[in-house]
This record gives C-alpha cells, sequence and structure tokens, in this order.
C-alpha cells in the first residue's frame, strides 16, 4: 500500500505517547480521545490533511486500535456489505455481499486479513509437491462443527470435491480449473491435486465458494447453516435482516486469551437507501453503514461516529473491443488513453480518495507480486488527436457508451461515463451515453463499431485470477475480446513459475502489455467507505468482506 | 375542468377584432400577465442560456461536490462538481421546447380521432372512445413507464410517450365538442351544399371548437413538464449528459441535508413552469368567458 512510513510513524508515535499518558492516569480519556480525534477525524473534517494523510492517519489508529485491550459483549447492528437474499449453497455464491453470511458461520481454509495478508485459518500449513501439481495441506485440530461433528480431513474432501464436480456448478470449478481432486492422507491431513502447477493454488481456497461446509451437510444453506465460523444464525427475514449470535466454542482466540468473537451478537439490517441509512445513523439504531464519498460533511458531522475509508482495488473501467473498429486500430487505443487525466478521476470522483490507474486492473500494492506503486500515462491531448488523425480521423470521431443504467447501481457507473466523456472531448472523442438496462445481458456480445463500454469491477484476490477471467483469449468473462498471443503465453508461464522474484519481473510484464497494448482504460482504483460508530473497533475490508469475529466495542 | 369550459361553446365565435389587438388586449387580466410572464422569462433563458451560463453542462470542478451556493457557484454544485445554475439554465431549453412539442402532437393525434369520433359517431364512436376510456384507465405515470420501458429512454421517445398518454383526454373534450356543434345551423348548411365531411370537420367544426382546445393544451402544457419531470426523476427521461430538471431533483436528493438548495432549485424551476402554463390558462379561459 502506498503511503509514506514515516509521517505515519510520526503521526502513529504522537497518539501512543497520548495514549500512554492516557494509561499513566496523565490525561483524561476524553482529552485523549479529543486529541486522537484531532489528529484524525478532526483534522479531515477541517479539510487541512491530503487524503493520503487522512489515509495514514486511519492507519494510524487502526494501529492504536490494537493497542487497546479488546473488551467483550455487546450488540452491533451493521448495514455494510449485505445483501439479504435466500440461497441454498454457499458453493454457487457468485457475489460478494451475500458471501458475508457465510463468512460469519463458516470458515475458510486459509483467508486474507484487512491487510491482504494471506492467513491461516483451517489449513495450519501448506506445501506444494516437488512437481507442483500436488498441495499437502495441514488442518487445524480441536476445531469443532456449530452442529456438534468435529472437524477433521473429511469435510474438507467433502467440500473440495463437490466444488469440483459439474454437478453443483460452483464458480469453483471455472475460477480454479486446475484443481482434479482431493484426497485424504489422515485425520488432518489432505492432498489437493491440480492437472497443472498453479503457482496461486493457495489463494483459490479463498474464493467466495470454498466455505468448509461438513461431510455429513445435507444441503440447504438457512436451513442447515453448518460451520465452523465464529456465530451462528439466530434469525433470519429474507429481504430485511439477519440476527447472528456469538459461539462459545470458537476455535480462533482473540487478544485476551478467550475465543473470539468479542461480540454477543451481530444483526445485519437491509437499509437500501442512503438517506434512511443517515436517519437511522443519527438516531443510534445503526452502528456500522457504508457511507458516499459525496456526502463526506454529512458522515463527519455525525456525532458519535467515525468515517472510515479503505484503499482497495475496485475499479471503473472503459471497453474497447478488440475486434470492432476503430480499436482495431492501437493508436485509436492508444488516443483514448491519452485523453483522460488520471489525477482529474481520483480528484473529481472520489474527492482524493483514490490512487490513480495506469490502464489494467491490477492494482498497486493490492495484489500478491504486485509493485507498491507505479506512474500511469500523462494526459496529452495534443498526441491523442495526433493519433486520431494518424488513425485516419482528422475531424474526431463519434462514439456510443453503453453502461450500466443508474436504476441499476444508482449512477455509481454513469458518474464515471460522465466523466470520460467530459475528458474525451477536447481530444476530438465525441461520447454519446447510453444507459442500458440489460447491460449484463449484452457485454460480453459484439457492439459493433465505435461503441465503447462503461462498467466496473471487483478486486480479485490473485492477478492470474483476473486475467484468467478477463484477459485471456477467449476467457469466460473476456468483455473486451482482447487475443494477444503473446500475453497468453506469458500468463501460462506465470500461472506455472513458483519463484517469486521471477513472477514479480512476469507480473510487470503481463501489465505492461496490457497499459500499452491493451483494450481496456482503468483510470484509478477506489476506497471504500463506512461509517461506525467511535466505540467500534473494526478494521474495513479492500474486498468487501465483513467478518466480525475480531470486531469490539468499547463499553 | 371540462364542464367548466362548456359554456364557451354556446355561440360560434364572432370575429370582432383582429388577433394582435385581442392579444394585447389580454394584458389587462392579471392572471394571464402573470403566467404569460413566468412563461416569457424561461423563454427568454432558454434562448440566450448558452451565453449566460458561466461553466460548460458536463465541466466537473474537482473535488467540489454538493457545495452550498458562492460566487463562483450561484446555485451550488451537484455530485460530480457541476455548476447547477449552469445546468438549470440550460435545462429550461428542454423544459420550454418538449412539453409543448409532445402536447402539440397530442393536440394533433386527439383532435383527430376527436372529430372522427363525434362527428361520425354510432359503433365508431363507440369503439373509439371504449379504446380511449381504456387508455385513460391506466395510473399516467404506469402508461409512461411502459412506453418507455418498451422502446427506450431518449427525446423522441419522451415526447412520444407523453403524447400518446395525452391524446385520449383530449379526443374526449373534442368529441364532446363535436357533439354540440354539429348539429348547430351552419354544419347543417354546409352539408346541404354538399361540402365534403373534411371540409366540414377542419373548417366548420374546428374552428368552433379551437379555443378551448388551446386553453385545455396550455393546461394540458403544464401537467407535461410534470410528466417529463417525473420521468426524468425516475431515470427515464432526456439521457445524458443534457440537464434534466427532474434528474436533478432525483440526483441532489440525498444531499437534501447537506445542501438543501440542490435539489429544490430544480424543483422550484419545475413548479413555476407548471405554475405559469396554468395561471396563463386559467386567465384566458376567464377572457374568453368575459369576451362572450
Amino acid at each position: 500500500m502506498k503511503f509514506d512510513l514515516k509521517a505515519l510513524r510520526a503521526r502513529k508515535e504522537q497518539v501512543q505517547e497520548a495514549h500512554f499518558e492516557y494509561t499513566q492516569g496523565k490525561i483524561s480519556r476524553r482529552d485523549f480521545l479529543r486529541f486522537s480525534s484531532m489528529l484524525g477525524a478532526g483534522a479531515m473534517a477541517t479539510g487541512l490533511l491530503s487524503p493520503l494523510e487522512r489515509f495514514q492517519m486511519d492507519q494510524a489508529k487502526r494501529l492504536l486500535a490494537q493497542d487497546m485491550a479488546p473488551t467483550r459483549g455487546g450488540t452491533i447492528v451493521n448495514a455494510l456489505g449485505i445483501d439479504t437474499t435466500r440461497f441454498d449453497d454457499p458453493a454457487r455464491l457468485s457475489l460478494v455481499f451475500p458471501s458475508n453470511y457465510v463468512r460469519q458461520v463458516c470458515d475458510y481454509l486459509v483467508r486474507l486479513d484487512p491487510e491482504l495478508n494471506l492467513q491461516p485459518a483451517l489449513a495450519e500449513s501448506w506445501l506444494p509437491s516437488e512437481d507442483g501439481l500436488t498441495w499437502t495441506l495441514t488442518l487445524r485440530q480441536g476445531v469443532k462443527f456449530n452442529h456438534g461433528k468435529d472437524f477433521n480431513a473429511d469435510d474438507v474432501v467433502f467440500t473440495i470435491n463437490r466444488l469440483i464436480d459439474p454437478e453443483t456448478a460452483s464458480g469453483f470449478a471455472g475460477a480454479a480449473n486446475y484443481v482434479t481432486g482431493a484426497e485424504k492422507v489422515d485425520d488432518f491431513t489432505v492432498n489437493i491435486h491440480t492437472d497443472r502447477v498453479a503457482a496461486d493454488f493457495i489463494y483459490s481456497l479463498f474464493l467466495y465458494q470454498a466455505a468448509i461446509l461438513p461431510a455429513d451437510w445435507p444441503g440447504d444453506f438457512f436451513t442447515n447453516p453448518w460451520g465452523t465460523g465464529p456465530f451462528t444464525i439466530e434469525e433470519f427475514a429474507p429481504g430485511e435482516y439477519i440476527r447472528f449470535k456469538r459461539r462459545e466454542d470458537y476455535w480462533m482466540l482473540g487478544a485476551d486469551g478467550l475465543s473470539l468473537p468479542y461480540l454477543d451478537s451481530v444483526e445485519f439490517v437491509s437499509y437500501p437507501d442512503e438517506l434512511a441509512r443517515i436517519s437511522a445513523l443519527q438516531e443510534g439504531s445503526l452502528h456500522l453503514a457504508p457511507a458516499s464519498i459525496t456526502l463526506i460533511d454529512q458522515y463527519q458531522s455525525l456525532p458519535g461516529y467515525d468515517f472510515k475509508s479503505v484503499q482497495t482495488g475496485n475499479l471503473h473501467i472503459a471497453i474497447m473491443q478488440f475486434n470492432q473498429e476503430p480499436w482495431t486500430d492501437p493508436k485509436m487505443r492508444e488516443a483514448l488513453k491519452l485523453s483522460i487525466d488520471r489525477q482529474a478521476y481520483v480528484d473529481t470522483l472520489y474527492l482524493g480518495y483514490a490512487i490513480q490507474g495506469d490502464d489494467h486492473p491490477i492494482a498497486p500494492g493490492m495484489y500478491p507480486l504486485a509493485p507498491a506503486d507505479q506512474t500511469p500515462r500523462q494526459q496529452d491531448y495534443e498526441q491523442a488527436r495526433a493519433l486520431l488523425a494518424e488513425a485516419g480521423y482528422p475531424d474526431g470521431i463519434d462514439l456510443t457508451a453503453l453502461y450500466i443504467d443508474p436504476a441499476s447501481d444508482g449512477g455509481f457507473t454513469e458518474g464515471f461515463a460522465l466523466f470520460l466523456a467530459a475528458q474525451a472531448e477536447p481530444a476530438g472523442i465525441r461520447i454519446a451515453l447510453q444507459p442500458t438496462p440489460d447491460y449484463w445481458n449484452i457485454w460480453l456480445d459484439d457492439w459493433g463499431p465505435n461503441h465503447i463500454g462503461v462498467s466496473n469491477w471487483a478486486q480479485k484476490n490473485t492477478a492470474s485470477e483476473m486475467f484468467n477471467l478477463a484477459y485471456r483469449t477467449g476467457s469466460v468473462w473476456n468483455e473486451s475480446h482482447w487475443s494477444n498471443p503473446e500475453f497468453d503465453a506469458l500468463l501460462e508461464e506465470f500461472d506455472r513459475t513458483l519463484d517469486q522474484e521471477t513472477r514479480v519481473t512476469q507480473l510487470a510484464q503481463l501489465t505492461d502489455m496490457l497499459s500499452n497494448d491493451g483494450p481496456v482504460i482503468v483510470p484509478g482504483f477506489r476506497q471504500d467507505f463506512a461509517t461506525m460508530v467511535s466505540k467500534l473497533h473494526y478494521n474495513l475490508h479492500p474486498q468487501a468482506f465483513v467478518w466480525m469475529a475480531d470486531a469490539w466495542l468499547e463499553p | 375542468m371540462d364542464q367548466s369550459l362548456e359554456p364557451v361553446l354556446s355561440q360560434p365565435v364572432i370575429q370582432k377584432k383582429n388577433l394582435w389587438q385581442r392579444v394585447f388586449a389580454l394584458r389587462r387580466n392579471l392572471t394571464v400577465l402573470l403566467g404569460a410572464s413566468i412563461l416569457i422569462f424561461w423563454v427568454i433563458i432558454a434562448i440566450f442560456a448558452p451565453s449566460i451560463v458561466p461553466y460548460g453542462i458536463n465541466e466537473m470542478a474537482s473535488g467540489q461536490v454538493w457545495k452550498s451556493p458562492s460566487v463562483e457557484h450561484p446555485f451550488g454544485t451537484d455530485n460530480l462538481g457541476r455548476d447547477i445554475f449552469t445546468r438549470v439554465l440550460i435545462g429550461a431549453r428542454q423544459m420550454v421546447v418538449l412539453p409543448a412539442l409532445s402536447v402539440s402532437l397530442a393536440v394533433i393525434i386527439g383532435t383527430s380521432i376527436g372529430l372522427l369520433s363525434g362527428y361520425r359517431g354510432g359503433w365508431v364512436d363507440e369503439i373509439i372512445m371504449r379504446v380511449m376510456d381504456a387508455v385513460m384507465a391506466f395510473p399516467v405515470l404506469m402508461l409512461y413507464l411502459m412506453i418507455i420501458a418498451a422502446v427506450g429512454a431518449s427525446v423522441v421517445n419522451v415526447v412520444i410517450a407523453v403524447a400518446v398518454a395525452t391524446a385520449p383526454a383530449i379526443s374526449r373534450l373534442v368529441r364532446g365538442l363535436v357533439l354540440d356543434l354539429r348539429s348547430r345551423e351552419f354544419v347543417a348548411a354546409a352539408r346541404m351544399r354538399g361540402e365534403p365531411t373534411s371540409y366540414i370537420l377542419f373548417r366548420e367544426i374546428l374552428p368552433n371548437a379551437i379555443n378551448p382546445i388551446m386553453v385545455d393544451a396550455l393546461v394540458r402544457i403544464g401537467y407535461a413538464s410534470f410528466s417529463i419531470s417525473a420521468l426524468g426523476f425516475l431515470g427515464l427521461g432526456v439521457p445524458p449528459p443534457n440537464p434534466d430538471w427532474g434528474g436533478m431533483v432525483s440526483e441532489a436528493r440525498n444531499a437534501l441535508i447537506i445542501t438543501p438548495t440542490a435539489p429544490l432549485l430544480p424543483a422550484l424551476a419545475i413548479a413555476s413552469l407548471v405554475i405559469g402554463f396554468n395561471l396563463l390558462a386559467d386567465g384566458l379561459s376567464e377572457v374568453m368567458r368575459t369576451e362572450r
């Protein structure tokens, strides 16, 4: 992640010093909180800090939070990352929000923490075989499912083999199509076989669908919500709310050496309307909620709440279909790329709470092996116009942008489409906007000449996952119809290489190819925003995962 | 409203003064004056907007979202940092043109249907009027949604949708007028002269029904402004980046708590336009009643 460690440390020291004085009884709790909020939220409100500094302050507060001893008990009402629709089978999940229910009830073999570090979960360790085709997982002992069964290798074999069974129709089978089967070695050791070397295999165990279910699971998740996770479902009203209760015997321990979670219960409540959320926050009946950056002033003025953000690898994207005019000409792709001012994207759409993108989907600092920083291309209208002329459009070109209509996504994509049109116009690229209610029915079709698509993507666990979904020739979600044999070959090599240093170089080559020649415009990577009661200690996850096990509430 | 217009019909209009004298005489009616002033104000704005506005309609001021009115941005800014003053003024262009256009279309369709239905009578009248009843039985907004959902949102489609939804009511009004007029002596005389039906309809009946049709149309233009704004509010209006008052209210809804002016000013603009048309229509029907 991109931030100045030195400045961060300085601020952290200031806050820690105050914390020390507070613990020594030299300053009152109120003064301490005032001081830390002055460095954080207070300073933000005055607008004195740069977005980078605000981000650092969040980090500092997070570190500070880790210094404080968590307390137990309490209930949280949450509207963040939820979609209270019913589903039968976690293996068939395709959206992140419903997966957040599974996260409270079940565990995965591994997990990515909010800093995107891979952490052991039900698997304690993993090791590839000499030929790289078999992964041996050592499982955690002494774990119990919430219906009483002991967790062992049978459950992992059951879950993995069910995921790759074509009858299950799980997204896992597509995303991790190299997995051929799981085999029990002993009660707490499992071998997972792949048909080719897959360097990123271990990350696939944290795909939404890969929650570990017990071998005796009879199906229908909400009737049989069996898992090893930190909470159990107390009550579920589809479309309205779902209430989770703390489990007494969760395997993961908190800072105080006792079983997590710290909270007694968590309620996920559906508030589709932002105004309704704000009034619920005002009256104190909601503790944690997603927030729009454009209403930041409003959120920051809510007493007792903090506005928080987390850098993500989520992106807006403009797609220039590789097999359609005029995008068959690399000059035209470059011309449109050159007409975008990436800093303006960051400032206009996210008020600075975003980082610049360089026309490939791998956010710097947000993926394993990716560089911490990158220097995107600069806006250059003159050169864009020159390229247009060279490509045979001296008078500019008229394009139509297809995009997800505001009725489907609340105008989230339209904002970017408007921005794109405004940016491209001075270069002579005139973009007419066509909101498209059935965008998700046509997004993989040929759109015909002189079209672009405007859409958005969520961050993936690994670069390989992203490329194999949308950029390899003929891959399932290749919306740009891009096909580059050189890229395909390097991607295959990247997937097969186990040496980390080589992979870093390969990834840089892959992203360079996309950036220089590729069919997409990625102007930046946004932060996600939430507001939460100041007493709540909860780390936002860059991938919109909600996991309440280590959240705690000050008394 | 239809009933209140009835007395106007009881006699064929006699042209006492020329058109300009009549229009000029209207200034003495305060209601007409007020309504006309509001409308003339918006028409002037619509014509000169491009040379008045300080920014482009899609020009985004970096980081300036939901700002309250200031010297740089007299009406504040929206969620993308665009100048609301600019967008309200430019938005006036379509709000002055589109409702009038859709109602003109509706008047042509509705009048033709009403003339035919009223003059022919019998089973033709019966069938046409039952169809019109069926269309009118739909809640208007539902009808718009169905039409726009079927054909897609664009300037032309919005005009068509509003025209289709408005025409049946106009046809009912015209039919009522025709039923009264067709039994008059001058119609009977024309018929005896052997004039063709089209001559009787368009040269004898229509000129004598035109006043109530015009007044009715003015009121309907007001309602059409409202409908077009409602479509914009629902995201089914004129596609972006064209500023749409209804769409602006919808976008600014969430900002009500921080910058109340952002949704309020476009809403006021819509209201003033509707009120302008209604005042003008009220005043005109008043004048016509007294003129008689």
